[in-house]
């Protein structure tokens, strides 16, 4: 589902290089939930947003169920990403104005169909946000944000999911809510890449692996 | 969830810069829409001044020509046309003639003043017969114009080898009424004696002005013609009759009988006259002043227009830097450039679209305070100047906006979240 092969990033700045991936390599597998570990500042964000198709390598191929989302114009590149990719991140990122539901049903703006608002619905009763569905972001614990912020992840049905840090936020139950969905969506199916400085949290994928300066081991 | 939702949630959640940006909008639009009204209120107004003082220079008009035409009827109006080297003093046989062909080219020209023409040729003569000088006036009557009714011989018509007699004539030689007489070798037989006249009618002898012609030697000539009773003309055109008879009829002179008439058209003419003159005035001065105001009006408008598209394009871009993570993750999780395009734009189209209505009313509410000071409240709700404002507006906004838009839908998600994710 995911295959990334011979990657390499490096951020030019004043004047200085910074090699962020030097030669990743990485398979993962459909109903795989694989977990990249590592100390921050090793590259793991350059490395899901590369994977993720938000972030061009330098060199190296991506492939995401099957194609490169880099030989796809920028706004083909969006659509491939909202019909297979879904992402969560540790600041949740959720829109400010707009309500738990409404923050569910954003995602339906990049694709979606006639579903939207039923699959809105079950999310939001999945992650236990019912009673929390007018709610503003700024009205939900920590916990909320992460279980909205991941419905809205899942909203598009993705087969793949992109999780950057997800529980560094959270409490330890938050953090075990959010990975369970996490697993639960590769049993059904899924490709999951998560990338974590939490060691603790590692049990939860099938396969981890580390990434120091750059260089993926164990993949 | 639609893209419309979300604009209409953003606008909700920041009031102000949808309200600064509307009454950016509003401002440009009240200036022109105002400006416009109140040029058309000047133009009513304007309207109304021209047309109440056209009224007052008709009734000036219609005074003059009733005063002018009671005038015509007690003096009448009669004009001499002879040739224009043509000298009283001068001796009879030096005197200048005009070809006979003048009086049917007068008559033709069927000039509205004249209704009578009547050519003559005359001259001092000496009847050998009865030795002594007369006045010998050929004539030929009326040449007809168009009223047949009023074709009553103005002058002395003399039928075919007949002849009338002045006083002078007929009592110092003591003939009368169907006497024969001879006058150089042609015999007439006398139509008509006549009363006293004056001075050189009853040394007259009148006869047909072919005898005449003949008799003096100048065939096809005349001396002159009379246009006599020109009653029906308007006061406008016995002002200009003189100068229509010179152009008609090339190298004559033209002498009114009855100067005091011009005099009378001349002086009573003379507030119709200057009603028109005051009127020409305002005209003009009203014209100066609306130029003025619509110069005036331009400068203002694109001034404000600019400041406004100006103020309204900075407004979005700071909206956009404000939302710049919130586009981030839109464009990560799929949604479009051409979207995130859409959703500024639309909220600018939105802001020009309200601000319009808004700026529409305040500047009819500046047409209404015009109009406390006298000017017009009508046609204030003008559907196409409004419908013309709305799409100026939206179209101008959306234009101001257009640069920050387009920043919005360059954000690159990966530079975003590596920022916001430190």
């Amino acid at each position: 589902m995911i295959s990334v092969s011979g990657v390499c990033k490096t951020y030019h700045r004043s004047g200085s290089a910074v090699e962020a991936l030097r030669d990743v390599s990485l398979e993962v597998q459909a109903g795989e939930f694989v977990v990249v570990c590592g100390p921050s500042g090793c590259g793991k964000t350059t490395l899901l947003l590369t994977v993720g198709g938000l972030l061009a390598p330098d060199a190296g191929r991506v492939l995401l169920a099957g194609e490169d989302p880099y030989d796809l114009s920028a706004d083909d590149r969006a659509r491939f990403r909202a019909a297979n990719v879904g992402f969560v991140f540790q600041q949740f990122y959720l829109v400010g104005y707009l309500t738990v539901a409404e923050n569910v049903l954003c995602a339906s703006l990049a694709g979606g169909d006639g579903e939207t608002t039923a699959r809105a619905d079950e999310l939001i009763e999945q992650f236990n946000l019912t009673s929390r569905r007018g709610h503003l972001p700024s009205e939900l614990s920590t916990g909320e944000k992460q279980r909205t912020a991941l419905a809205r992840a899942m909203l598009n049905r993705p087969r793949i999911m992109f999780a950057d840090e997800p529980t560094g936020n959270l409490d330890e139950d938050n953090g075990r809510i959010v990975l369970e969905a996490l697993r639960r969506f590769a049993d059904d199916g899924g490709a999951v890449l998560m990338v974590t400085h939490e060691r603790q949290w590692a049990e939860y994928g099938k396969r981890t692996v580390r990434l120091e300066a750059g260089v993926l081991k164990g993949a | 969830m639609k893209l419309h939702q979300i604009l209409l949630r953003e606008i909700a959640h920041r009031k102000f810069n949808f309200a600064m940006g509307l009454l950016c909008v509003a401002v440009a639009v009240a200036c022109g829409v105002g400006a416009m009204l109140l040029l058309r209120s000047f133009d009513d107004e304007t309207n109304r001044v021209l047309t109440k003082m056209q009224a007052e220079s008709q009734v000036a008009w219609d005074k003059y020509k009733d005063e002018m035409r009671k005038d015509m009827l007690e003096l009448g109006f009669n004009l001499m046309i002879l040739h224009e080297d043509y000298q009283l003093s001068a001796p009879d046989e030096q005197a200048k003639t005009l070809p006979e062909s003048y009086a049917t080219k007068l008559a033709a020209a069927r000039l509205s003043s004249i209704n009578h023409v009547l050519p003559f040729l005359q001259q001092k003569f000496w009847w050998p017969e009865r030795k002594r000088w007369v006045t010998l006036v050929g004539t030929m009557g009326e040449v007809y114009i168009k009223n047949p009714r009023w074709q009553t011989p103005m002058l002395q018509k003399v039928e075919q080898g007949r002849a009338t007699l002045g006083r002078a004539i007929h009592e110092s030689l003591g003939l009368k009424q169907d006497d024969k007489v001879q006058i150089a070798g042609r015999e007439f037989t006398v139509q008509k004696c006549l009363g006293p006249r004056g001075f050189q009618e009853d040394e007259a002898v009148y006869i047909p002005l072919r005898d005449a012609q003949a008799m003096l030697n100048q065939p096809g000539r005349i001396t002159g013609m009379l246009a006599i009773n020109c009653t029906t003309c308007s006061p406008e055109t016995l002002l200009r009759i003189r100068d229509q008879v010179r152009s008609l009829l090339p190298g004559t002179r033209v002498i009114e009988h009855s100067t005091t008439l011009l005099a009378r058209a001349n002086v009573r003419s003379k507030a119709a006259r200057e009603a028109d003159a005051a009127l020409a005035r305002e005209t003009k001065t009203r014209s100066d002043l609306r130029a003025g105001r619509a110069a005036f009006s331009a400068v203002l408008i694109g001034l404000v227009v600019v400041v406004s598209a100006v103020f309204l394009g900075l407004l979005t871009w700071d909206n956009v830097r404000r939302r710049q993570l919130e586009i981030g993750i839109l464009r990560a999780i799929g949604v479009t450039r051409r979207k995130v395009l859409a959703l500024f734009l639309g909220k600018a189209v939105l802001i020009g679209l309200a601000g319009a209505v808004v700026g529409y009313c305040g500047g009819m509410l500046a047409a209404v305070f015009r109009a406390v000071g006298g000017g017009t409240t009508a046609g204030l709700l003008d559907p196409t100047l409004l419908g013309g404002s709305v799409l100026a507006a939206a179209a101008l906004s959306a234009l101001a906006s257009w640069v920050p838009a387009q920043l919005a839908a360059g954000i690159d998600p990966a530079v975003v979240l590596q920022r916001e994710g430190g």
